[in-house]
């Protein structure tokens, strides 16, 4: 893995699209004021700023996302890191439906925009069963849909498994589903495999028991000066970076959910040199350009 | 003294049973044996996804084939009674955890406490709420009389989830309703707070299911002459996540607080606290738990109960707390009559 291909700032898009995970009050409000221009605006201003890369959900939101970007006449290249499932999409269907109804309607909705071939081992992974043959579809169909969307100044470089999916799989010891994403990322895009964590400590520990190489996958997790959903411990998740310092860390939650400013932010990420890229959230074009500004200057 | 992990089984395999599963392998005193689901073919997926846990879907058999100590039924309300009665005598430490509510009415719930005296089984019925950090501190600042004597509480939990007519078991008039299916939460944080209602009022609402309640305001009426006044909608917009929130009125102050946050305002100094307003976030109320799922809630009370299983105590959400849920719901279906 070319360590270097990894933007080092990375834009969140979750203040965007009304996503919080401090106050769900405040996300509610941002969900309510929700305006493309204003997404545009706050796009641009972070990648003229200094924000190479940009991470968003295979949601509605971060479709929306996407084709502000197309609107941007950006000069340079934007890393592309997209998030799958849409977990909040697929828990309103189980809700709604049970476990088995939720498999069906996820293997039916990938069946209309789906190539033939597609189809055919859609269909087998019905018959049998096989839920390797079914996340195979799945990535194709998920990815084949935003590839087609995606603005030509982007680049998909890292496709990120949710951490509700990352962290449920870990806990139940899925190590084949874990290492066969990974198989079928580096095989079928040129992207980084990716896994978001609230429990890094863990994660490390179970990757090491699997054929997949720490070094080759990137893992956002949360890194922050008072220690905001680093599980179980800020001393724990901050010993990870000592004993594997070959671990591709993107931070996130730098600024624990607005609890912390950008100079703590900073200050904390500085002592801690093997954490090579940041992906941080942003609401207005102030914050924007404040933000990249000063993450680009005094940052790595 | 070194204890040998508890040994769990799961019964249903829908969002709460796999995260249950999850929680349980994941913690330092207990591990995930076995996992059972009546669908065969989700049974079929899951063991090929996992496998360290063995999959069944047939429960007598899970436990006759496994040693288990503590179940956790995760199934739809109206099969928990067969389920209990069923493994009633198969479960190792006799240790049985149900997802809320314990039953689908109060006749049955009263028939489950009955069956499983304190004294013979650690049980607990899935209230996690009460472990949120700012929901358990509310429960301190009242129990210390903070707030001084409360006169009004207004409590609501509102979720986007259903817009339709659908098919399934929770849209179904014996089985389902916001309810059965999302009341039992923040009532049993107010029995838990204020114990139980002397007269109730309610007024349901259909709005989008075809047999079932999709809201219900409800009015409690305590001797003390305290009110309560209660919402709980699932057909509410931008409510994902869903929100659970409370506000208390008292002589000295009020107290405001929803998963996240939690809000106390004070008009004369009480118990070394000035008067004034504090804001207390979930993050400085809420312990480190040893691994991340869902809400820190849900792993601290998984937590607790592997503790009471080791320790033969009952928790204080145990199935005797759960039955005065199921009777207050019916309180309030009957009143809607």
């Amino acid at each position: 893995m070319q360590i270097n291909k990894i933007d080092r700032f990375i834009l969140g898009t979750n203040p965007l699209v009304g996503t919080d995970h401090f106050l769900n009050e405040r996300a509610r409000e941002r969900r309510f004021l929700l305006d493309q221009a204003r997404i545009v605006r706050v796009v641009e201003a972070a990648v003229k700023s200094g924000a190479t890369g940009i991470n968003i959900g295979v949601d509605e939101a971060g479709y929306s996302i996407l084709e502000s970007l197309g609107e941007i006449d950006f000069k340079e290249e934007i890393g592309l890191y997209v998030m799958v499932p849409d977990v909040s999409k697929y828990v309103s269907i189980q809700l709604s439906k049970g476990t088995f109804g939720l498999v069906k309607e996820v293997l039916g909705s990938l069946e209309p925009v789906s190539t033939a071939k597609m189809l055919i081992k859609g269909t087998i992974s019905v018959l049998t069963l096989n839920p390797y043959r079914a996340l195979e579809v799945y990535l194709d169909v998920e990815l084949g849909k935003l590839l087609k969307s995606k603005p030509k100044c982007t680049k998909l470089r890292g496709i990120f498994v949710h951490e509700a999916v990352t962290d449920i799989a870990v806990a139940l010891g899925a190590r084949e589903l874990m290492e066969e994403y990974v198989r079928v990322t580096e095989k079928k895009y040129d992207a980084f495999p990716g896994f978001v964590t609230r429990n890094l400590p863990k994660f490390v520990e179970f990757i090491s028991d699997t054929k997949i190489n720490l070094s080759e996958i990137i893992v956002l997790t949360p890194f922050n000066a008072i220690g905001f959903q680093m599980t179980p411990t800020k001393d724990a998740c901050e010993q990870v970076l000592v004993s594997h310092p070959d671990a591709n860390i993107i931070a996130m939650s730098v600024l624990a959910g607005g609890q912390l400013g950008l100079s703590d932010a900073i200050k904390y990420l500085k002592s801690f040199p093997s954490i090579r890229s940041v992906a941080i959230g942003v609401s207005n074009e102030e914050h924007a350009l404040e933000t990249f500004v000063r993450l680009k200057k005094e940052l790595f | 003294m070194q204890h040998r992990l508890i040994n769990v089984g799961i019964i249903g395999l829908g969002q709460m049973g796999l995260l249950h599963a999850a929680i349980s392998n994941s913690l330092p005193n207990s591990r995930t044996v076995a996992v059972c689901d009546s669908d065969s073919r989700l049974i079929k997926i899951a063991s090929k996804i996992t496998k360290s846990i063995k999959f069944y879907d047939d429960y007598d058999e899970m436990c006759d084939n496994e040693i288990i100590d503590a179940v956790f039924v995760c199934t739809p309300p109206h099969t928990h009674f067969t389920i209990l009665n069923d493994l009633k005598n198969k479960i190792h430490k006799n240790a049985f955890f149900v997802e809320k509510p314990l039953a689908s009415n109060a006749e049955v719930a009263n028939r489950i406490v009955d069956m499983f005296p304190s004294s013979a089984f650690v049980t607990m019925v899935g209230f996690q709420k009460r472990y949120a950090g700012t929901f358990s501190r509310v429960k301190k600042l009242l129990l210390d009389g903070i707030v001084g004597d409360v006169f009004l509480f207004r409590a609501h939990h509102f979720v986007s989830e259903n817009y339709g007519l659908y098919e399934w078991w929770k849209f179904k008039k014996e089985t389902g309703g916001v309810l059965l299916e999302f009341a039992p939460h923040i009532i049993d944080l107010i029995l838990w707070y204020f114990g139980e209602p002397d007269t109730v009022h309610a007024q349901e609402k259909r709005m989008f299911s075809a047999e079932v309640e999709d809201y219900v305001h409800a009015l409690f009426n305590y001797k003390s002459n305290m009110l309560g006044i209660i919402d709980v909608g699932w057909s509410m917009r931008n409510y994902r996540p869903g929100e659970i929130a409370i506000e208390i009125h008292g002589s000295n102050g009020t107290i405001v607080a929803n998963e996240d946050k939690l809000l106390l305002s004070l008009d004369e100094e009480t118990h070394g606290m000035k008067a004034g307003r504090y804001f207390f976030p979930k993050s400085t109320l809420t312990p480190q738990v040893p691994y991340l799922l869902a809400y820190p809630e849900n792993v601290i009370q998984d937590q607790f109960f592997t503790e009471c299983v080791r320790d033969r105590t009952n928790p204080e959400n145990d199935f005797s707390s759960g039955s005065r849920v199921n009777r207050v719901i019916e309180r309030m279906k009957h009143a809607n009559q």
